[in-house]
């Protein structure tokens, strides 16, 4: 898919589409800046649209390509066609502004050397002297050290590494082992104070680079057949990833759940509610979560419904995120009662059609529980078998309403006749006066 | 973002083995779906359905993908019944899905159990796929990791709730647990007999990989479990591994680490007759990690099994995690990358395998003798090469530490070599020890038109003489 897999950069020097100085520069900022960051994001690390600070070209890459990009944008993607907006000047200073801000490799290549094993220090191996099994160019602009290879092998990783911008940078890394590594800036290489930890090794290393084009080498044995591999240039909060693992992690991890026509219902690890609640979100923005050990709404809140990216990368370790504040939320919230107690109660099961509706037995008589939202209230249908008095127990922060019963003291207590059926309105408690 | 699509996009250059006849199809997925299949299940009309680990249900009908359910919590085992509802087991639940109106979604999710602990860990996961033969859906359960508050004596771990055991439940939902001991069982499958074998996947009390026979109240080695069962932490923690090795059932094969696997899925029978190539009646089994898929010839000895593990082929784009036959014979290959890195040019996908009818130049089968080893080739042999091969044995340690290294490799004498008349069968004599494995090295075997073996090395899993 990328068209364009030699990165033009270099080249980009000779044939630069407009004036290539500094007020053209800062002039396609200022248009960047109105429209374009929108999409692309404030520092080009990209959102909607693609990544436009590195060196990776989808629909070309060469000043006269990206110029031709910007002119007939992608429509049917939301990107106009900004020469109805600009004019071709003002549209050659954004192309300049944008390759400014270029940053991390290009043509990077690749040298393998199998059987190589870690049988001496990386120094006396000597690879830029032996004659590579295989070599060829990286597809991304990524150093990558798990190539589909035989199980053990030295690689050498060589190209240009692009500096945006002069000053201290900090060079980390996270690697499996401790020994066998090897960089070099500009032909020197780099002593890195390898640390080990539980399960990994680190480095942090601060290195001097101008702004412009440096050679780039990194010579590697591997010791682990699989190895993570994370390094990254830090400086100033910005973060530029180096290598395919620290890019792969630098990647946007969210993944927001959102309701907009119809409830969604989920089931995820979410922080702040216990393992194996059931998450409802109505396109109201009204979120509510249900417990199925003890058939209690065990959470409200409002807005975006929640972010589940943490839970479905990589591992899933993390809980998926809330943004906004719960109204209530933990173990029980809105809990049944049965004459005052707690009741036995055993999970069935949950339909979607025609309304969100769950499915219990309660002291083994049926009990249902509709949902549905108006407005920003939350609006429970219970529908019961139990001829016992049942009451609602009300958390903080919200009040609970019904024409078919009564609150006393922080419990709703039901009209028995109306156990059949019988509807509450969830509101949030005002806050302040 | 592009990234994704140009990392989705990489060509990588495997050094793929085919055995001849053999091809893989890519399925397309639908667009933009994170596809990593974690379930998978073909039903009699031949619509596939697929449970993908970010938590949907999708089904294939005339080409054309459909949600079937949404919102579950990784789900890592489905079967879809005759009645059209769909079995999955996710992480809190083994749940029913029944499209009641019709309009081709799930609408009802009814919880068939979820009678055993869920504690919020991302290892947790629960797996299933599978029925025995009396109607229950079996499932096992995987142990916690990194879980400062759960018991244990080496990196897994458990807060109770069965973690680590495998369970059964009727289709009223009655739920028994069938056995302890497990420790990532990632894959359920069984043979025409109905008899349920599950793989677990490397690491501490598990040497290397395993295939093992599902039994009613065996214990399979890791000990977490047992904190369910009649132990108190303070028993186990003063148990030695040695006390546990003799508590433990023994697998059926041990599947050489590296070699074969490192993160086997589900065990997939050949019950296609002969569609699928001539490996009829063996196990199929995708490995996460290499991308690859091998085989498993079973031998019953007394009322235990034991076989032998062949490589079958790699070069898939993705972990190979799920495995289904189709009616025409064809493999399906549901696959992941996700946490756990799997070789391949993608993180996730759906690749289906064919055989066109060519024979291979395989192994077809390896069986324990009296005295030693048959071999059964595909192809005739060519008589002048048929002593050429080398065979070694060793074991893998059983502790606590994370795998063990292949232990006491040694070389083994063999004699009285016969190739049978119609040239497909070689047998030999082996001084025979039990639990041990014997790797075969079939490389400078040729066939009778001077062909090599694709797949050159067997590995029979000798836990019981004849
Ligand atoms: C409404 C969102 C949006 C806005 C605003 C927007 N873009 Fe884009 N842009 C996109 C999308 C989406 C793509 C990717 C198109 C595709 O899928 O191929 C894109 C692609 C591009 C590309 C091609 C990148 C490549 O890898 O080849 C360039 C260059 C670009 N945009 C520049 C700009 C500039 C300059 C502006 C402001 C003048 C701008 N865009 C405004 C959404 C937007």
């Amino acid at each position: 898919m990328i068209k364009n897999s030699i990165f033009l950069l270099g080249f980009w020097l000779l044939v630069s589409v407009n004036a290539n100085n500094d007020e053209s520069i800062q002039r396609g900022k200022k248009i960047y800046e109105t429209v374009c960051f929108a999409c692309h994001g404030k520092n080009l690390e990209g959102g909607s649209g693609f990544n436009l600070r590195d060196t990776v070209w989808v629909h070309g890459g060469t000043p006269s390509e990206i110029l031709k990009t910007i002119k007939k944008g992608f429509p049917e993607k939301g990107m106009i066609p900004f020469e109805t907006v600009f004019k071709e000047n003002d549209l050659k200073d954004v192309v300049n502004f944008i390759l400014s801000r270029q940053q991390g490799f290009k043509n990077l290549s690749y040298k393998i050397f199998q059987n190589l094993r870690a049988d001496k220090p990386i120094e006396d191996l000597g690879l830029s002297k032996l004659k590579p099994e295989k070599s060829g160019v990286l597809k991304l602009p990524y150093l990558d050290i798990n190539l589909p290879e035989v199980d053990w092998f030295g690689i050498q990783n060589s190209g240009i590494l692009v500096i945006p911008e002069s000053g201290e940078y900090l060079l980390k890394g996270i690697l499996r082992q401790g020994s066998h590594i090897q960089m070099l800036i500009d032909g020197k290489p780099l002593k890195l104070d390898i640390q080990k930890e539980k399960w990994q090794y680190t480095f942090e290393h601060k290195v001097e680079l101008k702004k412009g084009e440096h050679d780039f080498e990194l010579n590697y044995v591997k010791i682990h057949k699989k190895a993570s591999f994370h390094i990254e240039l830090e400086k100033d909060g910005m973060t530029m990833p180096l290598s395919k693992g620290a890019f792969i992690k630098s990647q946007n991890r969210q993944i927001v759940i959102a309701s907009t026509t119809k409830p969604v219902i989920l089931r995820k690890r979410i922080d702040g509610l216990p393992s194996k609640t059931i998450a409802v979100a109505f396109p109201e923005k009204v979120n509510v979560a249900i417990n199925p050990r003890n058939a209690s709404i065990n959470g409200l809140w409002y807005g975006e419904f929640v972010d589940i990216g943490p839970n479905v990368f990589g591992r899933g370790r993390l809980a998926s995120l809330v943004k906004t504040p719960y109204i209530f939320s933990g173990d029980e919230g809105i809990t049944v009662l049965e004459n005052t107690s707690k009741a036995e109660v055993d999970y069935l099961e949950y339909s979607t059609y025609p309304q969100a509706r769950f499915h219990f037995k309660v002291n083994d008589k049926k009990l249902s529980i509709e949902m549905t939202a108006l407005g920003e209230s939350l609006i429970l249908t219970y529908r019961s078998e139990s001829k016992q008095k049942l009451s609602l127990q009300v958390p903080e922060g919200v009040t609970l309403e019904s024409l078919h019963g009564q609150t006393v003291n922080n419990t709703l207590i039901i009209d028995p006749k109306h156990n059949e059926k019988f509807t509450v309105k969830v509101t949030k408690k005002e806050t302040g006066k | 973002m592009k990234y994704l699509f140009a990392l989705l996009s990489l060509i990588v250059s495997l050094t793929a083995a085919t055995p001849d006849g053999y091809k893989i199809e890519t399925i397309e997925t639908p667009e933009g779906v994170r596809f990593h299949v974690t379930g998978m299940d073909i039903d009699k009309q031949g619509n596939v359905y697929c449970a993908t680990r970010f938590g949907d249900v999708w089904k294939l009908q005339n080409k054309r993908w459909q949600k079937f359910a949404e919102g579950l919590h990784e789900p890592c085992g489905l079967l879809v019944e005759e009645d059209g509802s769909v079995v999955v087991t996710q992480k809190p639940e083994m749940t029913r899905l029944i499209d009641s109106n019709k309009d081709g979604v799930a609408d009802r999710y009814i919880e068939l159990t979820s009678e055993f602990g869920f504690h919020n860990n991302y290892h947790e996961f629960n797996f299933g796929g599978v029925k025995d033969n009396e109607g229950n859906y079996v499932g096992t359960l995987n142990l916690g990791h990194e879980d400062s508050k759960a018991f244990g004596l080496s990196l897994m771990v458990t807060r109770g709730g069965y973690r680590g055991c495998a369970y059964k439940v009727s289709p009223s939902g009655e739920f028994k647990i069938i056995a302890s001991g497990l420790r990532s069982p990632a894959g359920l499958g069984k043979n025409s007999s109905g008899d349920i074998f599950y793989t677990d996947n490397q690491g501490d009390y598990v040497g290397t990989s395993m295939l093992l026979h599902l039994r009613e109240n065996h214990f399979y080695g890791h000990p977490a479990s047992l904190i369910d069962k009649d132990f108190t932490a303070e028993k186990l923690k003063s148990m030695k591994d040695t006390d546990f090795d003799k508590m433990r059932t023994r697998p059926v094969v041990w599947i050489p680490h590296n070699e074969i696997a490192q993160s086997p899925g589900n065990p997939e029978w050949d019950n296609t007759a002969g569609k699928f190539g001539p490996f009829s009646n063996q196990f199929f089994i995708g490995d996460q990690s290499r991308s690859s898929l091998f085989r498993v010839s079973l031998q019953k000895i007394g009322d235990t099994y034991q076989g032998c593990v062949f490589d079958f082929m790699t070069g898939f784009q993705s972990g190979a995690m799920r495995l289904r036959f189709d009616a025409e014979g064809s493999l399906w290959v549901g696959e992941t990358g996700r946490g756990w890195l799997s070789r391949g040019a993608k993180m996730y996908g759906l690749q289906k395998v064919s055989w066109d009818g060519t024979l291979p130049f395989e192994m077809q089968d390896v069986k324990l003798t009296k005295d030693g080893f048959k071999v059964t080739f595909t192809k005739e042999l060519d008589q002048e090469s048929i002593s050429n091969f080398t065979i070694k044995s060793w074991h893998y340690d059983y502790t606590r530490n994370y795998g063990s290294p292949v232990r006491g490799i040694q070389p083994v004498s063999f004699s009285d070599v016969n190739l049978s008349e119609d040239k497909k069968v070689l047998t030999f004599k082996v001084p025979l020890s039990e639990e041990k494995v014997f790797s075969f090295d079939f490389s400078q075997l040729k066939s009778l038109v001077g062909k090599n073996l694709i797949n050159k090395h067997a590995y029979y899993t000798l836990i019981k003489k004849l």
